[in-house]
């Protein structure tokens, strides 16, 4: 253990590997025979290539197909939401049947009549500035207190 | 040194004396099916070499070698130029080779990182052996290459690329992921090894 930590990362001068015995070895190793491969190997390998090749031509072809497609359905399902979208969410103004404004033009008339009446009176009972032809007609006079 | 020079060789340098491997790879990037076979022409010999020398059988480096130009073919747009091509196909072979060789498990037939000076010492003046003066003939090379088989994958590795395939320390620790140190380490150990099989061979012959 000891010599495989300290010879696998203690680097060795290259004088080490210069003495006879390792040129030696240098020499027989770089003399042996050279390895070849047969035609059938080559053969073989060219067959798998060309498979690779055309593989990966038609994925070539299918994403030049693709691409654009895909693009165009991309962007036009974009175009399609954007276009949506301001009228799904505008508010829905209906039309004015004017029962609305009828509720307002009564609730402004009460708010008034409460203002003038008092407590005990029915609203009914006491005319309004558009009923009263006469403005000095509903105010008391003198003669009218020395009667009673 | 020139015997040992096959045609692949020759290819390989046609290939750089002509400074179109860059051209070659180029057009391999653009998927050019007649240019990545100039490659496979250049270099199947020698990765078939180095496979053949990682592996068990010539039937299982053939497979391997027959993946590594598959996976180049598939990746040869990722080279990125930072290394040599060459450099490159030997690193996508050796991959392979371990991983093959972890799935077949070989790991007990590999012997131990035992620095040989620190036992006999081996006598490197020894005469008996000494290649030059050898005729080289088929027991021999047997012998070399079973010594190769017998150790382990690190110091296999380096020793194929170094001594056969003439690759430099900083080409195999580029493609090893190692010091230039270390790969001299395993170098060192590697021929040590070997030249301890050969002392054991010559003691026996005689």
């Amino acid at each position: 253990m000891r010599s495989r930590m300290n010879l696998d990362h203690n680097p060795v001068e290259d004088s080490r590997l210069n003495t006879p015995g390792q040129v030696a070895i240098r020499s027989l190793v770089s003399a042996l025979p050279e390895e070849e491969v047969s035609m059938a190997w080559r053969s073989s390998l060219n067959q798998q290539l060309m498979q690779i090749a055309a593989k990966k031509q038609r994925r070539k072809r299918f994403l030049w197909i693709a691409s654009p497609i895909a693009g165009l359905s991309v962007a036009s399902a974009l175009a399609f939401v954007v276009m949506l979208q301001p009228f799904a969410h505008k508010p829905i103004v209906r039309p004015d049947t004017g029962i609305e404004s009828a509720i307002l033009a009564d609730h402004y008339s009460s708010t008034i009549l409460s203002d003038v009446t008092s407590a005990g009176l029915n609203s009914t009972e006491v005319s309004t500035e558009a009923n009263v032809k006469d403005p000095e007609q509903g105010i008391w006079n003198e003669s009218d207190v020395e009667s009673l | 040194m020139e015997l040992c020079i096959g045609a692949a060789k020759v290819k390989v340098r046609e290939i750089r004396d002509h400074a179109s491997e860059e051209a070659i790879i180029d057009r391999c990037r653009r998927q050019d099916f007649e240019a990545f076979g100039k490659l496979v022409d250049a270099y199947q010999n020698r990765v078939f070499g180095f496979v053949r020398r990682m592996v068990q059988s010539s039937e299982e480096a053939a497979d391997v070698t027959q993946e590594v130009f598959i996976k180049a073919f598939q990746n040869i747009a990722r080279f990125d130029g930072r290394c040599s091509i060459r450099t490159w196909l030997f690193r996508i072979a050796y991959h392979l080779c371990v991983d093959r060789s972890r799935k077949n498990d070989r790991s007990p037939n590999e012997v131990a990182l035992v620095d040989p000076t620190e036992g006999d010492e081996i006598d490197v003046a020894d005469t008996r052996w000494q290649p030059e003066q050898m005729v080289i003939d088929a027991e021999l090379m047997t012998v070399v290459e079973d010594g190769i088989a017998s150790m382990s994958e690190k110091l296999r590795s380096v020793l194929i690329l170094h001594d056969k395939e003439d690759m430099s320390y900083e080409e195999i620790s580029q493609m090893l992921d190692v010091p230039i140190g270390t790969v001299k380490s395993r170098l060192f150990l590697a021929r040590a090894h070997l030249q301890d099989v050969l002392k054991r061979y010559t003691e026996a012959g005689v």
